[in-house]
């Protein structure tokens, strides 16, 4: 169980960490909107469209990391909990 | 034979004539492929703010013989303006700030073109007109490049049948928001005074 717990705490610092870097590893907060450029090849003229789209940001894998260690560290208090525990043998 | 040749030269007198007294062409600027925005910038010492509008209309009337004659109107749709931060747009369209249910247009009137080069089809010069925003009309010039296009309208819509020309004009300029009464004096340290901006606008005359 414990070990268990101190995988997904690890998995959640890591996931977070690899999500927020697949997705360019924005130094900004969470985007909801995102601008993407298209062009008119014909005069050259530009324009932004927005979509709507999410970015993570910067708090994701802040977030992973607290959640990640906050877990693993309550994996400590399980185990000095478990000699109180009665034995089902 | 004879008869054919003079024939055929006074048919390219008349259609250069013709097309030297053509007068200035209207340019619609409702740009079908949607590309025409303005884009604006305000960088204050604590917040940089960027967006774009791109609800545009109006018209132009252009004559290629005489460009210094431009003389037009191009309409913004308050509304059509964006930035990237949903709350931020709120704000923006807000009574505070543009007040875009009072105000649903921002206009500019051009009256003349002055200092004009042309070189090849393009056009340079200082554009004089009147911009109007929230209500407060000010007198304005501005530097422009205007590129004449003659004949493609149609490919530029891939509709090789349309026939007309093509007019697509850029400018550069900054205005001060305390000039239009937005907020004078207010948020100077995240919403900056100037603001800059950037036209890219083509229209179109179908002939």
């Amino acid at each position: 169980m414990r070990c268990a717990l101190r995988l997904f705490a690890l998995l959640l610092i890591l996931g977070t960490a690899g999500w927020w870097v697949s997705a360019g590893a924005r130094v900004g907060w969470w985007q909801t909107r995102v601008g993407v450029e298209r062009t008119d090849e014909f005069t050259g003229l530009s324009v932004i469209e927005w979509q709507d789209r999410f970015v993570p940001g910067v708090e994701t894998p802040v977030i992973g990391l607290l959640a990640g260690g906050a877990l693993f560290g309550a994996t400590f208090l399980l185990r000095r909990k478990l000699p109180n525990q009665p034995s089902s043998s | 034979m004879n008869r054919f040749h003079r024939f055929t030269a006074l048919a390219s007198v008349l259609a250069l004539a013709g097309s030297l007294s053509a007068g200035p062409q209207s340019f619609d600027f409702k740009d079908p492929k949607g590309v025409n925005n303005v884009q604006f910038h305000l960088d204050a010492p604590l917040e940089s703010i960027s967006g774009q509008g791109t609800g545009i209309s109006g018209t132009v009337a252009f004559d290629a013989a005489r460009p210094a004659a431009t003389t037009g109107r191009i309409v913004l749709a308050t509304a059509s303006l964006t930035v990237g931060n949903p709350t931020m747009l709120e704000h923006l369209q807000g009574a505070n700030w543009l007040d875009a249910a009072k105000h649903p247009e921002i206009l500019f009137e051009l009256k003349r073109l002055d200092q004009v080069v042309a070189n090849n089809g393009v056009v340079k010069g200082e554009a004089t007109g009147v911009l109007t925003l929230k209500g407060v009309s000010k007198e304005v010039t501005v530097p422009v490049t205007i590129s004449h296009l003659p004949g493609k309208l149609g490919a530029r819509l891939n509709q090789p049948d349309l026939k007309g020309d093509l007019l697509v004009v850029r400018a550069q300029f900054a205005i001060n928001r305390s000039d239009f009464g937005i907020q004078p004096g207010q948020y100077a340290d995240k919403v900056s005074e100037r603001i800059d901006l950037t036209l890219s606008l083509a229209g179109g005359a179908a002939q």
